[in-house]
């Protein structure tokens, strides 16, 4: 009881304070404080306490206050309802975020719900939120009809309905824009008679409201119908109004639907609309507004992988040539990223007829990201045209990119390496790619000198141990000589990340020595990336002869002068 | 006349005493329960309309910007109020923009309960708490930022209540209320900036639909944008350019036809904009010529050279229309607000000024009345003259 009394004095103390850091650490140890005083009295007086303080002003700690009342679901197993009030209190909050996570908790709540909760104490919450005076109240309610909804029985059913078709045509934007969102995920759970009779004028009123953000909203209702109604419906109802949408005078609205196209391509009834999909999707590639044709085009394979191969030949081909010289190069990048799918679409030969022109441009374009996203996934190209038509100007465009001014750029092209040298086979590697490989060891940035040397890793994985010796090992072997440090350290790096992959011998004979030749440098950085280097190799297959000098240099090491030596050679000598 | 007689309750809401401080920004919330003032050295002054009687009490005032300094340019950046909005009012607390020349901050405004514990059992754990009383605070709930190269002259809040729109000389940009990045939405930056022609000085947006906004510019243009048609309004969907009311070509013809502010009517469809001398009004559906142009202050002309040389020929006088769309309202110098009826033809003057024998008939350019406000619904007009605030009640 003690126990208790002072784990809550502390808590309340702690919360009357006027410290908002204070109070934060106070609610993280909610779940303890309750735990200890047991369901009974966190029912009866903790919890009227927390609803005092959803009332407080500050956001943080109202944003914490919400997470934890979630947690506090265990505790009252049985007695959830308890927490809803707390819960209404905050998803009234005026800080998005708050009011997100109180939503959130509540979800998680209503699971714990019996019928009778649910009914006393859930819809009654539902119906106070919904009706609320301020919008931050119904904004929260919209996104807790869908998850009650199958636990109802049908009296109720009909009365929440009810309640959301008025909160779809409330007077404020917001509110309308919210309902709209949340409408698919109750569409799904309706009957086909239902959706017919409520939601069809519903659905009607939002995609012709005279705000954007709600029309905006409704897209997803679409594709929603399209799955749940029949033909002829789909044809009266859902058809002329994607058609509007396609046609909407705020770009914001056709955005919408070039994100969702794809989606409305795998809808169930997407035959009854299948002559009007390929003429708007092209609309949409050649939109006037760029964001509009970047969206479009993110989802070329999408929608192609439905569309007939005629159809793709004769429209979007055409689309996509006009595409590729865009001035904006958000689009290019865009369909640099989606374009790699087409060839398994379409084939061999109409590839090569058609796009592979298209794909050598891109290996030259001016903006880098059009480069790169094109060769991330070269591999889908290459499977169905092979690499010969490519590879010139794919050497080309990789060698410039490797020397791109801007680090990133780099840092990208490293990355796309182990994916491309199986590609390109190993002649042509060595040929143009294995010196770029080293000099990146080199390399002024720090991030990139790291990143080849995981490269280098991955390519020893892939060509074999000999490869490395012949092309690789050299190269360590003179940075581990070089006067400046870091090129050193590089080559310690290096060892750590090629002993994984190359066998016993070779990394007792070639690669020990050098780290051997760095224990006395007179950098200590250098000497605690020895230890550090030593502790890796020593996890890794080695002979007896190999493990008794390393435990002879780290007792050397370990009475160094420099502290961080000595205690880097602790911990090696402790793997 | 007749026009102003019926502002005949007066109440003097605020009278700086000092020269340097002076009102720059006056605006009302949309149901006219409170009023916001700015000054010169940043502060915000908020008055809420009494419940008993025809009168507004000084509700709240917090300093909003300071006054900084730039280090990368070596200039100072004034604490000095641009604009002031209020957002609709959708919670308990009170939520409005404010903006100085570089950042636009939200504040909102909120009454907190000064709780006590009202515990007396020595023996129970848990504190009773009881609300001894309110206490009004405000807060920095949002600040937006770096944005601006130029300095900011005009905010404003688009209809749909997410978002709103802030311009500097050369661009207007658009903002969400939650995030922190604006989007550039007008771009008149032309490729040498020295070869500047011409510079955006006011901005406002539509009442009632979402993506209309207009902007006046320094040569006389008033543009209208569109936020639908693209993501960048390049060009304007339209312009409304009149000739320039000039007797003659002079030398100050090119800064006379500066407009100084632009104004929606209540229904949207009739554009006002103010420039030094005159009134110009546009029907928004005809571009080629001004439904009228009135030269109200056709007196000052003779005054021009002196008016340029304190540089009082700049000074942003604000417009609007009055109760009905016939009635125009704009300020002038000597602590004068001009009224102008559109059928009528007739011109009248409401003093705003303390002083009752200041009506000499010389051009007093240290009283101007810069900043007003009508609340249509309210029957409330603010005023602000350099340093004097007061709201006019009407009796009808």
């Amino acid at each position: 009881m003690a126990n208790h009394e002072s784990l809550l004095n502390i808590f309340f103390e702690e919360m009357g304070m006027d410290d908002s850091g204070v109070k934060l650490n106070a609610l993280r140890t909610l779940s303890e404080v309750a735990t200890s005083v047991g369901p009974e009295v966190t029912a009866s007086s903790l919890l009227p306490f927390l609803q005092d303080v959803a009332k407080e002003p500050e956001d943080d700690v109202l944003l914490l206050l919400a997470e934890q009342v979630g947690c506090l679901v265990d505790i009252l197993d049985g007695n959830t309802q308890l927490l809803l009030p707390v819960l209404e209190e905050l998803a009234t909050a005026e800080e998005p975020s708050v009011r997100g996570k109180a939503v959130d908790s509540i979800i998680i709540v209503l699971d714990n719900l019996d019928q009778e909760s649910i009914k006393e104490n859930y819809l009654p919450m539902l119906a106070r939120l919904s009706a609320g005076n301020w919008f931050t109240s119904k904004i929260s309610a919209c996104s807790l009809f869908s998850p009650v909804y199958p636990k109802l029985e049908d009296g109720d059913k009909l009365s929440i309905r009810t309640i959301f078709y008025g909160l779809c045509a409330d007077n404020l934007p917001m509110v309308r824009k919210a309902a709209a969102e949340n409408l698919p995920n109750l569409v799904t759970q309706l009957s086909l008679e239902l959706t017919k009779q409520e939601i069809l004028p519903l659905f009607n009123e939002l995609a012709t409201d005279k705000q954007d953000s709600v029309r905006l909203c409704s897209v997803g209702n679409v594709v929603a119908l399209l799955n749940i109604l029949d033909e002829a419906d789909v044809d009266q109802y859902v058809k002329p109004i994607l058609l509007d949408y396609c046609n909407d005078p705020a770009w914001r609205v056709r955005w919408m639907v070039a994100d969702k196209f794809e989606d409305i391509c795998n809808a169930r009834n997407v035959a009854v609309i299948n002559s009007i999909i390929p003429s708007n999707y092209v609309n949409l590639l050649c939109d006037s507004e760029a964001e509009v044709r970047t969206a479009a085009a993110s989802h070329l394979t999408g929608v192609c992988s439905t569309l007939e191969l005629e159809l793709i030949l004769s429209s979007v081909i055409p689309c996509i040539k006009r595409l590729a010289n865009d001035e904006s190069k958000f689009v290019r990048a865009s369909l640099a990223k989606s374009i790699t799918g087409i060839p398994e679409i379409i084939g061999r030969e109409n590839t090569v007829n058609n796009l592979i022109e298209i794909f050598l441009e891109m290996l030259k374009d001016d903006f880098p990201d059009v480069r790169l996203n094109f060769i991330n996934d070269l591999s889908n190209i290459t499977e169905i045209i092979g690499i010969d038509e490519l590879s010139q100007h794919l050497l080309h465009a990789i060698t410039k990119l490797a020397q791109d001014l801007n680090w990133r750029v780099r840092l990208k092209i490293i990355e796309s390496i182990p994916v491309l040298a199986p590609l390109l086979g190993v002649e042509k590697f060595n040929e143009r790619l294995a010196p770029l490989c080293l000099t990146w060891l080199g390399d002024r940035v720090c991030a990139i000198r790291d990143a080849s040397t995981e490269n280098l890793k991955n390519l020893t994985a892939l060509f074999g141990v000999e490869w490395a010796k012949e092309h690789i090992f050299p190269q360590i072997n003179r940075f581990s000589k070089h006067p400046n440090y870091l090129y050193r350290m590089t080559t310690l790096f290096a060892i750590s990340s090629l002993s994984t992959v190359v066998d016993t011998k070779t990394l007792s004979d070639d690669l020990f020595p050098l780290v051997l030749g760095l224990v006395n440098d007179p950098v200590p950085n250098i000497r605690l990336n020895v230890c550090k280097t030593m502790g890796k190799i020593s996890q890794s297959d080695i002979n007896q002869e190999v493990t008794e000098i390393i435990a002879e240099k780290l007792e050397q090491l370990k009475a160094d002068q420099d502290s961080d030596v000595y205690y880097f050679a602790m911990l090696a000598q402790n793997e | 006349d007749g026009m102003t007689e019926e502002w005949n309750s007066r109440q003097l809401l605020a009278n700086y005493q000092t020269k340097t401080k002076t009102i720059t920004a006056v605006t009302f919330s949309d149901d006219g329960d409170l009023l916001a003032s700015g000054d010169s050295d940043g502060f915000v002054t908020l008055y809420q309309a009494s419940k008993t009687n025809q009168a507004y009490e000084h509700y709240h005032s917090f300093s909003s910007h300071q006054t900084t300094f730039d280090y990368l340019k070596s200039i100072n950046i004034f604490s000095a109020i641009k604009q002031i909005r209020f957002l609709p009012k959708h919670t308990t607390s009170d939520y409005l923009l404010s903006t100085n020349e570089k950042t636009i901050k939200l504040w909102k405004i909120g009454q907190k309960n000064i709780k006590r514990n009202n515990n007396t059992e020595p023996d129970s754990l848990f504190p009773k708490v009881s609300t001894q009383s309110k206490e009004i605070y405000s807060e920095e709930a949002k600040t937006y930022k770096m944005a601006h190269e130029y300095d900011i002259h005009s905010i404003d809040i688009l209809t749909d209540g997410e978002s709103f729109l802030s311009a500097d000389d050369l661009s207007i940009n658009l903002w969400n209320f939650e995030s922190s990045q604006a989007f550039n939405v007008t771009n008149t930056i032309p490729d040498v900036v020295e070869n500047t022609q011409e510079v955006i000085t006011c901005t406002t947006t539509h009442p009632t639909h979402n993506s209309l906004f207009i902007w006046g510019t320094s040569t006389g243009c008033v543009n209208l944008g569109d936020l639908r048609s693209s993501s960048i309004v390049d060009s304007p969907n339209s312009v409304y350019k009149g000739k320039i009311i000039a007797q003659s070509e002079s030398f100050f013809s090119e800064i006379l036809s500066s407009l100084s502010s632009v104004a929606f009517s209540e229904d949207g469809n009739t554009i006002l904009a103010r420039d030094y001398l005159s009134l110009h009004l546009w029907d928004i559906r005809k571009r080629k010529k001004p439904i009228d142009s009135i030269l109200l202050f056709n007196h000052y002309r003779p005054h021009l050279c002196s008016l340029y040389v304190d540089n009082s020929i700049f000074d942003p006088f604000s417009c609007s229309f009055g109760k009905d769309d016939d009635t125009l309202i704009t300020g002038s110098y000597n602590n004068n607000l001009v009224f102008y009826n559109r059928n009528t033809s007739a011109q009248d003057s409401l003093y705003v000024g303390t002083d009752p024998e200041g009506e000499s008939g010389e051009i007093d350019t240290e009283n101007k009345v810069l900043q007003m406000y009508l609340h249509k619904q309210k029957n409330v007009l603010a005023t602000a003259g350099s340093n004097i605030l007061s709201v006019f009640f009407s009796e009808h």
